[in-house]
């Protein structure tokens, strides 16, 4: 077991900057996730940690040791590939047995060592077939045997589920959540599924493509809780979450001893009393500005008639509603400017014509009324975010 | 309408069996008789086994299968080994292997026939350039000339059509090497694995799927071997570099003999289906994966 440090790492191919910046620490038995949309250099961070890809800048540490130069064999680590990249033509047993061969473990040890590991996987029925026999979920366990049997420091999964059906993709992460407990070892594990993320991580580190060398793909790394409750940025915000929290632009105003949010462009505000928000004492500095307001789908709720406040009621004309078993998500409209967050279906909306926004609020199925086209929604004011439109950085 | 789908495949099988199965029932039959076109259009009489008695009897038949042996081993084996010598060289990315890639396929492109008569100049004892290299390196020629021969005839045949049919070997065996995949060769790299041990264990069974098929395909047609013999040596010096591709020539195009070459055409034909069924059952036991 041992630690894990990037120390602002960079990889470019040829003209083309992929990874810029990166420093970041694992510590010992920790299970880090690197999580992120495709093109966020996840998987090209993992294989400059195995030493597959050659760093363009900054420095590996491996404990203490510095390995940015150090042949992959020579690095104490596992690898588990997202095709499993198990050898076609050697059974199972000599799949998991060829790393310790390589190193030249004595004959007995390999055979105890590869049939404990099979013991553990519950592979043992299956040792003298070749993958080619195996289902997917039986392939998955292989190749995690292959990494096991090494016994390395550190253990590097890229996407290890992505192949396997839903079904079994959720019974292997509980599976791999188990074995992680047993075994404790350091683990740094790439996915762009968030429910996987938020679910294996002891820290999650979400990851962003890059536009120039002065940024940083690492936009947060922090328990997954924390990414949820204090998302550092709109990224952040945006990617962990599901569905996708909204995003609207608000001008701040003072209000008594308070402030409100005003939606541009619309005459409905938000109070923001003190307390009532942990942000508010920082966006007092942006009275008079336009800022982003994030709310999650799930904080907003269906307005009772009977208490009093009615302070961020929306009354909504919904577009669609999808029923989700217990949640429904109801999709609406409303007459605001978009926000970019960088995806390509804003700027689809905004060519096709489109001058407001859409917003998805998420709901107790059950309570919804009979006709649920006209609704109107309360929104839980001490759950809302805010953020800097020009830094995307969250505003506490 | 259960036999539809016999009804489909019956214009492959009946082209098949005329094309296949006719010629040799066809030797079949004429293997049985005393049949000489010099002397009759049609065959004279039924002989039994004469013909394969006569056949193995005669010791230019023996000599023939020998050479073809050895020309079809080692032809075969030296073309594997070049070929995925060339092949893993293919497979660096050194400079100029696209270049190489194509100039490659070149030898296998011509004719055997022309590749007979360019190594006949090439191996001429008067200013031929493999004479003259030989000679300016210091060996011992034969005074007959590296055709004229009886030592070096065969050896002679064997380096032309090793000439000719390595690219073809080196072609398919890097599409081999190239359908590893790059995620096994870096798992391999993780797992430790030296440059050696990575070639052995992990790319050559890959290459070995793809060369199980062309090996016995070459051996078959080295077998037949027969163009670059008639242009090269005609069998010579005595039958020193006569192949049982050429005997049959001999049998049946000069001296006319139908029943003699048909015998020899059917113990061709025994002794190679024989070889193939064993290259078969053992190469192909561990195919599955």
């Amino acid at each position: 077991m041992a630690t894990l440090a990037l120390d602002q790492v960079a990889k470019s191919y040829g003209e083309v900057l992929a990874i810029a910046n990166v420093s970041l620490t694992v510590d010992e038995g920790e299970f880090l996730v690197l999580v992120g949309p495709s093109g966020c250099g996840k998987s090209t961070l993992l294989r400059m940690i195995a030493g597959l890809e050659t760093l363009s800048g900054g420095r590996v540490f491996l404990g203490d040791k510095d390995v940015s130069r150090v042949d992959p064999k020579d690095r104490d680590i596992a690898m588990v590939f997202q095709n499993y990249a198990l050898y076609p033509h050697m059974t199972v047993y000599e799949n998991m047995a060829f790393g310790l061969q390589q190193r030249k473990v004595p004959k007995p040890e390999i055979k105890e060592k590869v049939l404990q590991a099979a013991r553990t996987l519950d592979l043992t029925e299956l040792i003298h077939r070749k993958p080619g026999a195996l289902s997917g979920g039986q392939r998955q366990r292989v190749a995690m045997g292959r990494a096991i049997v090494r016994n390395p420091a550190i253990y590097l999964m890229d996407e290890p589920l992505s192949n396997l059906d839903a079904k079994l993709r959720v019974q292997m992460r509980a599976e791999l959540k188990l074995l992680r407990a047993r075994m404790g070892v350091t683990t740094i594990y790439v996915t762009h599924d968030q429910v996987e993320a938020m679910t294996l991580g002891d820290r999650v580190a979400v990851l962003k493509p890059i536009d120039g060398p002065e940024e940083s793909n690492l936009q947060q790394i922090a328990s997954p809780q924390e990414l949820y409750l204090r998302p550092a940025s709109m990224f952040v915000a945006g990617f962990i979450g599901s569905p996708a929290m909204n995003f609207m632009y608000v001008t701040i105003e003072s209000a008594g001893d308070g402030l409100c949010a005003r939606i541009v462009d619309t005459s409905w505000s938000v109070a923001l009393p003190p307390g009532g928000n942990k942000a508010v004492p920082a966006l007092a500095d942006h009275v008079g500005k336009r800022v982003v307001m994030g709310v999650r789908p799930e904080f907003f709720s269906l307005a009772q008639p009977s208490t009093g406040t009615t302070n961020g009621r929306l009354a909504v004309d919904v577009l669609v509603s999808e029923l989700v078993g217990p949640d429904a998500y109801l999709h609406f409209d409303l007459p605001t400017p978009e926000v970019d967050i960088g995806t390509d279906l804003i700027q689809e909306r905004a060519e096709t014509g489109h001058t407001d926004s859409r917003f998805t609020a998420r709901l107790d199925s059950e309570s919804l009324p009979g006709d649920p086209s006209r609704l109107d929604l309360d929104i839980d004011v001490s759950k809302i975010h805010f953020f800097d439109p020009k830094t995307t950085l969250a505003i506490v | 309408m259960a036999y539809l789908p016999y009804l489909l495949v019956a214009p492959s099988i009946i082209l098949l069996l005329g094309l296949i199965a006719y010629p040799l029932v066809f030797a079949l039959k004429n293997s049985f008789y005393f049949w000489n076109l010099q002397t009759s259009a049609t065959p004279v009489g039924f002989v039994g086994f004469a013909n394969y008695q006569m056949v193995l009897a005669s010791p230019a038949f023996l000599n023939s299968l020998i050479n073809t042996l050895v020309l079809t081993f080692s032809g075969t084996a030296l073309e594997f080994a070049f070929g995925l010598a060339i092949a893993l060289l293919l497979s660096t990315r050194l400079r100029g292997m696209s270049v190489a890639r194509a100039l490659l396929i070149m030898p296998t492109t011509i004719a055997p026939i022309v590749v007979g008569f360019l190594f006949r100049y090439m191996y001429d004892p008067q200013g031929g350039i493999i004479t003259w290299l030989m000679a300016s390196i210091g060996l011992d020629l034969p005074a007959q000339g590296i055709l004229g021969s009886t030592n070096t005839a065969l050896l002679a045949i064997l380096i032309a059509d090793v000439w000719q049919w390595t690219p073809f070997f080196a072609i398919i065996l890097y599409a081999g090497l190239l359908s590893v995949p790059v995620s096994l060769l870096e798992a391999a790299r993780l797992d430790g694995a030296s440059a050696w041990v990575m070639f052995w264990r992990i790319k050559f069974p890959f290459v070995m799927r793809t060369a199980l098929i062309i090996l016995i395909l070459r051996f078959m047609q080295l077998f037949n071997t027969f163009d670059l013999v008639l242009v090269l040596t005609r069998g010579g010096p005595g039958t020193s570099s006569r192949t049982l591709g050429y005997t049959l020539y001999q049998q049946g195009l000069i001296d006319f003999n139908i029943g003699m070459a048909s015998a020899t055409t059917w113990l061709v034909v025994i002794i190679v289906n024989a070889i193939v069924g064993l290259y078969i059952f053992f190469a192909f036991r561990k195919w599955e994966w």
